[in-house]
């Protein structure tokens, strides 16, 4: 079932280095569950230009900007996949940012390879975090909002527990939802 | 709440500001960012806010200026202060100027995502109790008691001076004449209507059962007992209890309610907190209670405990045509619940339901006519759709004897049926369990190998 217009094209992006498999597994799984065209496109540098100094964290806001004045043509939205730990000026952290309506965004892999202990956790789990992370943002410029259903990839991630607790495919009231925004059938 | 929840977010720093909308937006708040104190006082004197979000650093009107001034326009209005340098003075001010919490930036994203969902949901609570109060309202006093009879319009009145004090009530009238509607309409029309109504069949409960039933008990107070669990009394507080079949109360069981009659206070089983209550007490009896002392089988004290405004329901056969406004209201409610069409009464019928003595009140006419709705063939309902018992077998004490023995061997007989289930006996027979517990004891009933 299509359910753009026309084939809406999402470039992911290793930032700094972030894993292949994590930059291939987030293109394959943004691709299916949004019904979208997906890329990867060559790792750029890290991005050292939205360091803060005195919080040791990326200001995902930076990061945004940077991508959506470098990176992606009209029409195109650009998510990229960092290593290192983003914040926005209000909060501790962000897992990742993305503006409603928008055509950057941002994934960190900072926090999600945390395993229980401190130590960290196996490769699948890391990668299937990534991997909702990813569906999560990129529904975000998308337009949709948050969601209720706990399986579903929109249900909000502050904590990893949440993150684990959720699917990187979209419920179907939200799946519904996309459709009526992008007034495909 | 129906629509996203609206939260004005006050910062001078436009980053901040706006990218803290952005991330309420993506939780579907209609997140507004405002600059700076000056221009979120004008907007909330212009518009309607559900949550303010305010820096407490800010050149010219601060964050406690703005919350001030939004406590003045809409004391309501929950206020989330932020700041950046934390002081217990600041936060003292802050709490004490009204703030709803006090959070030091950056704050983790759960604990924030959790105080805005907090208090959404406490909003959503608070207008979905605004609209049952409404509801609650526009119910008309009486609504389910149907009568125009003199008796029942001076019965009307009496309960409308009676709900509006404290006083307890004892109603009084025979079997199925309505006692729980009409206490059900002194709750109503008191002070305690928007508080809990709660009903407990108190002649119904063994003795053993009473203490926990009305007192709660604490987790472990008996064998069995995994969790604590309030007893009706707290359930009711702030409220109405409505005590029903008084008359039919174990000795015991009328010195523990004349307990907290007198004390207004109880412990629960097992429990050695003592706990108050605030609560009026309606009882109900179709016992003629003051024959009940004189036979020893009613406590004195406890009578004039309950019996300070003594409401009484007079029977059907003494309510003239409301047996028609009745039978007609009951036609309406039966048609609709079982989707069938019955136009009126036949003008046979209208006299049959006239000249009929009704010894079960309300509910036996409530009954004839749902059979008669589910039954009847015709537009209208007619006599052969009317199943009462002919009314020469309630005159002449020969007739009545009678008709008890039937009935003591057909309440028997559904009761060895169903294996001395009463509730399932209560359903067939169509009465109420308490009805059913009051039948069996008087007709001395009991299980066979069991001694009554």
């Amino acid at each position: 079932m299509a359910v753009h217009d026309g084939p809406r094209a999402v470039h992911v992006v290793s930032l700094g280095g972030a894993c292949e498999p994590a930059v291939e597994l987030a293109c394959r799984a943004v691709g299916r569950n949004l019904d979208l065209f997906c890329s990867a496109l060559s790792p750029g540098s890290p991005p050292r230009f939205a360091l803060d100094p005195v919080r040791d964290q990326h200001d995902a806001l930076e990061i945004l900007r940077w991508l959506d004045h470098e990176l992606g043509g009209p029409g195109e939205m650009v998510l990229a996949i960092v290593e290192v730990d983003l914040f926005i000026p209000v909060l501790t952290f962000v897992y990742g940012e993305a503006r409603l309506g928008g055509r950057s965004a941002v994934v960190s892999t900072f926090r999600l390879a945390e395993g229980g202990d401190g130590e960290p956790c196996d490769q699948d789990l890391f990668l299937s975090r990534v991997e909702k992370e990813a569906v999560h943002e990129v529904g975000h410029m998308l337009g949709l909002t948050h969601c209720v259903d706990r399986n579903c990839a929109m249900y909000p991630s502050n904590t990893l527990v949440q993150t684990d607790s959720k699917g990187p495919r979209l419920c179907p009231g939200c799946h519904a939802r996309l459709v009526a925004r992008s007034g495909g059938v | 709440m129906s629509r996203a929840a609206r939260i004005m977010v006050v910062d001078d720093e436009k980053i901040v500001r706006e990218s803290l909308a952005v991330w309420l937006q993506k939780s579907g708040y209609d997140a507004v960012p405002v600059e700076g104190g000056q221009r979120a006082i004008e907007l909330l004197e212009r518009e309607d806010w559900s949550i303010l979000i305010v820096d407490l650093k800010m050149p010219r009107v601060d964050g406690i200026g703005v919350l001030r001034r939004a406590q003045e326009i809409n004391p309501d209005i929950p206020v989330l202060v932020f700041t950046a340098y934390a002081t217990v003075e600041t936060a003292v001010e802050a709490m004490k100027a009204g703030a709803y919490d006090y959070l030091v930036k950056p704050v983790d994203p759960d604990v924030l995502t959790l105080k805005v969902q907090k208090i959404v949901e406490a909003k959503d609570l608070a207008s979905e109790n605004r609209m049952l109060r409404r509801k609650i309202d526009a119910i008309s006093q009486f609504d389910e008691i149907v009568g125009e009879s003199k008796p029942m319009r001076q019965l009307f009145e009496l309960v409308s001076s009676v709900a509006d004090s404290d006083a307890t009530v004892l109603i009084t009238g025979e079997s199925g004449t309505g006692k729980e509607l009409i206490a059900r309409a002194i709750h109503r029309n008191s002070d305690r209507r928007y508080k809990p109504f709660v009903a407990v069949s108190i002649g119904a409960l063994p003795a053993t059962l009473v203490e926990g039933e009305l007192f709660g008990h604490e987790k472990g107070a008996f064998t069995g007992a995994d969790h604590s669990h309030p007893g009706k009394i707290e359930l009711a507080d702030s409220g109405t209890i409505f005590f029903d079949e008084v008359g039919d109360m174990d000795t015991k069981v009328q010195v523990d309610l004349l307990r907290v009659l007198q004390e207004r206070s109880y412990y629960r089983l097992g429990g050695n907190r003592e706990l108050h209550t605030d609560v009026r007490v309606i009882a109900a009896t179709n016992r003629d209670l003051k024959q009940a002392i004189a036979e020893g089988t009613f406590r004195e004290d406890l009578y004039y405990r309950l019996n300070v405004v003594t409401v009484h329901l007079p029977p059907l056969r003494d309510r003239g045509n409301d047996v028609i406004l009745l039978a007609e209201y009951f036609l309406k409610k039966f048609c609709a619940k079982s989707k069938r069409k019955r136009e009126g009464l036949s003008t046979a019928v209208i006299d049959r339901l006239l000249k009929h003595r009704w010894p079960g009140n309300v509910r036996e006419l409530e009954n004839a006519i749902e059979r008669a709705v589910v039954v009847g063939k015709n537009t209208h309902i007619q006599p052969e759709d009317l199943l009462v018992d002919d009314d020469r077998e309630e005159s002449g004490t020969s007739a009545s004897v009678r008709l008890k023995d039937v009935e003591k061997e057909h309440i028997q007989r559904v009761l060895e049926q169903t294996g001395w289930n009463v509730t399932r006996s209560a359903q067939l027979l169509e009465i109420d369990r308490a009805t059913l517990y009051n039948k069996i004891k008087s007709y001395n009933l009991s299980r066979p190998g069991q001694q009554s």
